[in-house]
C-alpha cells in the first residue's frame, strides 16, 4: 500500500456569506498594509525552520 | 480568540496568498489558491498534490525530504517500517478522526481541512506529532498503540492549530525577533504542556494556545483529563509569557491577552463562540514593523 488520498466534507458553522465576506474584505486592504503583509511572509521565510513536536519522548 | 477562529483562518489565509501570487482569492476558490500558494519553492520544498489531506508513511516523499534535511530527525530516525494492515489501519483512524472533528467542531473541521494537506503516519517508537513553520500544510504523526479516535482527533487538531499559527506568523508577525534569538534564557517562559519546563519564548507560546483547542474538544466529548492536567499549568504559563508581553508585536499581544484572558475564565463556551462566531473575525492589521 502506497500512498491514500482522503475526501474532504465541506460543512461550517460560521456561514458561508460570512466567510465570503471576510475573504472578499482582504483585496480593500490599504497598498500599505498589503505591502506590510508581502515583508512579513519574506521576514519568515528567512527565519528558522520552527519545528514543533508534541508528545515526542525520543 | 482570534487564534481558534476559522473566519480569522480564512481571512490570514487569503492574506498570504496574495502575497506570494499578487491575486486575491474569492471564498469558494481560497482551498485551491491557498495550495497553488504554498506550493512554490520558496514557501515548502514539495508540492501540494490532489485536492484534499494526502496520506504517506515512513517511505513517503515528505520522510525522504525530511531525513535527506535532517528535519524531525528524532521522529524519522526511529520509524520502523509498516505494512498494509497497519497503514489501513491508520488511515481507518484517521479518517473517524476527522469525522469526529466534525462532529465536535465544523468549524475546526473547516480548518484542518484548509490548512492540513499532508499527514505523515508513522510508528517513530514515541507517540506524538510534529510540524514545521518551512512545510506549511504537512502534519507528522506517529499514532500510540492505545489511542483511541479521539486522540487520533486532538493530534490532528493540535498539529492544524500549529499550522494556523505558523500562517498568522508570516502574515502579520508575532514576536519582534526571530526564533533563534527567541531561545535565550531570559526570554523562556514555562510551558503549559510540558508542565514546569521553560521553553523558548515562541514555543511556549504554540503550546500555550494549543492547549485551548485540546480541552475544549475533551469537554465536548465529556472528558476532563487535559482540563485537569492543564487549567493550573496554563495559567502559569501565561503569567509568565505577560512577563515577555514586550517581545509580542501587535498582533502577537492581541493573541496573548485573549489566551491569558480565556485561562482566567476557562469558559468553553466562549471557545465555541470563539471558533465559530464573527468577534474575532475581521482583523485589520494598522501597522507593521
Amino acid at each position: 500500500m502506497s500512498s491514500s488520498q482522503i475526501n474532504l466534507v465541506k460543512t461550517e458553522a460560521m456561514p458561508c456569506t460570512a466567510l465570503a465576506s471576510l475573504v472578499a474584505a482582504v483585496a480593500e486592504d490599504p497598498k500599505a498594509v498589503a505591502a506590510g503583509v508581502k515583508a512579513s511572509v519574506r521576514r519568515s521565510q528567512e527565519d528558522d525552520n520552527n519545528c514543533m513536536m508534541g508528545g515526542w519522548t525520543s | 480568540m482570534h487564534f481558534m477562529n476559522i473566519g480569522h483562518a480564512y481571512e490570514n489565509t487569503a492574506r498570504l496568498i496574495h502575497a506570494v501570487s499578487d491575486e486575491y482569492p474569492d471564498a469558494d476558490g481560497l482551498h485551491a489558491a491557498y495550495r497553488a500558494a504554498i506550493s512554490t519553492p520558496h514557501l515548502r520544498p514539495l508540492p501540494v498534490e490532489g485536492k484534499g489531506i494526502s496520506v504517506s508513511y515512513e517511505d513517503g516523499r515528505w520522510a525522504k525530504h525530511c531525513i535527506g534535511s535532517g528535519i524531525f530527525t528524532n521522529i524519522f530516525k526511529g520509524a520502523g517500517p509498516s505494512d498494509g494492515p497497519t497503514r489501513q489501519e491508520w488511515d481507518n483512524r484517521v479518517a473517524e478522526a476527522l469525522d469526529l472533528i466534525q462532529e465536535i467542531s465544523p468549524d475546526l473541521r473547516l480548518m484542518v481541512d484548509l490548512l492540513v494537506t499532508d499527514l505523515v503516519v508513522l510508528n517513530s517508537g514515541a507517540d506524538g506529532g510534529g510540524s514545521a513553520s518551512h512545510m506549511p500544510g504537512v502534519v507528522v504523526i506517529s499514532p500510540g498503540a492505545e489511542w483511541d479516535v479521539l486522540d487520533y482527533a486532538m493530534c490532528l487538531v493540535h498539529e492544524d492549530m500549529h499550522l494556523n499559527l505558523f500562517v498568522a506568523d508570516k502574515v502579520y508577525g508575532t514576536f519582534t525577533l526571530p526564533s533563534n534569538a527567541l531561545e535565550a534564557e531570559e526570554l523562556r517562559a514555562l510551558s503549559a504542556v510540558k508542565i514546569g519546563q521553560r521553553r523558548p519564548l515562541d514555543k511556549a507560546f504554540h503550546a500555550a494556545i494549543v492547549t485551548v483547542p485540546l480541552m475544549f474538544m475533551q469537554d465536548r466529548r465529556g472528558v476532563t483529563t487535559l482540563v485537569d492536567l492543564y487549567t493550573e499549568s496554563l495559567r502559569d504559563a501565561c503569567e509568565d509569557l505577560k512577563k515577555q508581553r514586550r517581545m509580542f508585536t501587535q498582533y502577537g499581544q492581541m493573541l496573548l491577552d485573549e489566551l491569558c484572558d480565556f485561562a482566567e475564565h476557562i469558559d468553553f463556551a466562549h471557545a465555541a463562540r470563539a471558533i465559530s462566531g464573527m468577534d474575532y473575525a475581521g482583523y485589520r492589521p494598522s501597522a507593521y514593523a
